[in-house]
């Protein structure tokens, strides 16, 4: 076995909110505020839920092969069109590193405008590559100490911005739209819960396989109650229409905040959110890349392959836009579908076929 | 300066990468040896293409012009 550490259920759990929760933050706020408005509440809710059959099915999976990962799956026991969907998985974990790595890049340059933009990328690459070089125990304590701290920073946040400035009726009406954007937004939010396929590569190594199903829904919904604040908070401040026109609607958010008239500019804590969030979340997908690459060539480590990784995500964020207009275009229209097609779609379709896969398997075997 | 740059850019692939390459050739692990410049093979390319601006596709046109687009 490649990977011997083993983490706790709740550690599992924890690293599947800290990798959703900042991607929500960062980019999913504009795209779902701009698709359904005053009603994105309701496009989170019904979105969670629609995207709990992904979390659900992945789950399933994962239990009808015990202590395989999701590429030890498809690569081993689902012949050769396995072993080109987990190609297809494993260029699925590189795009998405990569995206975090731009993201995180493009984030600091609006506010080192500066610095260039590769100092950026070297400087979490750096960093993540030590993280996955250190195994999954590292990772998931790092980010158990980590997530508990930004909880709290969050929370505090939340109270400070409960002003006098934010105006709730601007949530109203409800569906005043009528239903299309906000199934819309459910399915750009049951896209955004696609990404929990990466669990796939972690499950095999929490000490209590069996009691996944109740840990990733307590998950989802975690996920869904830190996504709701984030959510109505610039709507109920700035209206729809003009948050939706932001690039980052908590960063102003949370430009606005005061406490008495002596403290102010608590936008650092924003960003020590988004970069402890977005380190959290690169290392996870770049752990699952080597992993994947590692059991998929039957290597004995996949530690030899972390720094070229590196290296190849380092090109890869600055080939994968031009601008931050693409990037933008990207994240409205082609992540979405991304995220559905691999999230949902192949994990729910390899769900439903692995009863035939398991019965091809054990005949065989005992021929 | 983008001659420069390659140059520099190479030697730094190589000097992070040049351990696990040397440990992978002692140990004749011929598979990791293989992955590993396979990897390093794609870096230099992508590093020469972004060096030199090379007029390319970007990553996400690329799977914008695969993927159905929603919108």
């Amino acid at each position: 076995m490649i990977e011997t550490g083993r983490i706790s259920n709740i550690q599992a759990a924890m690293l599947a909110v800290t990798s959703l929760t900042i991607i929500g933050h960062l980019i999913l706020l504009t795209v779902i505020i701009s698709e359904s408005h005053q009603d994105s509440w309701v496009a989170a809710i019904i979105g969670t839920i629609c995207g709990l059959v992904g979390t659900i099915t992945l789950v399933r999976l994962s239990q009808k092969f015990p202590g395989l990962t999701l590429s030890e799956i498809l690569f081993f026991h689902f012949s050769w069109v396995g072993k080109l969907i987990g190609v297809l998985y494993l260029v699925y974990f590189y795009v998405m590193t990569v995206l975090a790595v731009r993201l995180f890049a493009e984030v600091y340059k609006k506010i080192m405008e500066e610095t260039p933009m590769v100092a950026f990328m070297a400087v979490i690459l750096f960093l993540t590559a030590y993280i996955v070089y250190s195994g999954l125990e590292t990772m998931s304590r790092l980010n158990q100490i980590m997530l508990p701290i930004l909880v709290i920073f969050a929370i505090s946040l939340v109270f400070l911005t409960m002003g006098k400035n934010k105006d709730y009726t601007n949530l109203l009406p409800i569906l005043g739209n009528g239903l299309s954007p906000v199934a819309l937004g459910s399915l750009t939010v049951m896209g955004w819960f696609g990404e929990f396929v990466i669990m796939g590569m972690i499950f095999p190594y929490v000490e209590r396989p069996m009691k996944l199903m109740r840990i990733s829904i307590y998950a989802a919904l975690i996920t869904l109650v830190f996504f709701l604040g984030p959510v109505t908070g610039p709507i109920a401040l700035f209206g729809p229409v003009e948050a939706a026109q932001m690039e980052f609607p908590t960063f102003s958010e949370v430009r606005y905040i005061t406490a008495g008239d002596v403290l102010y500019r608590f936008d650092s804590i924003a960003i020590l959110f988004w970069t402890i969030g977005l380190m959290i979340r690169i290392a996870i997908f770049f752990y699952g890349l080597c992993l994947g690459t590692a059991q998929a060539f039957k290597l004995k480590s996949y530690k030899p392959i972390v720094i070229p990784y590196a290296w190849l995500i380092g090109v890869g964020s600055v080939l994968f836009v031009k601008n931050y207009q693409e990037l933008t275009d990207f994240l409205f229209h082609t992540y979405v579908p991304l995220n559905l097609i691999m999230g949902v779609a192949i994990p729910l379709l390899l769900w439903l076929v692995s009863p035939i896969v398991i019965k091809k398997n054990q005949k065989e075997d005992s021929l | 300066m983008d001659f420069f740059a390659s140059v520099i850019f190479f030697l730094l692939v190589l000097g992070s990468s040049g351990i696990e390459i040397l440990m992978g050739m002692k140990r004749k692990e011929k598979k990791i040896l293989c992955i590993e410049t396979g990897i390093l093979g794609l870096v230099i390319v992508g590093g020469i293409f972004s060096i030199y601006h090379v007029p390319n596709p970007s990553i996400a046109k690329i799977l914008g012009a695969v993927i159905p687009r929603i919108n």
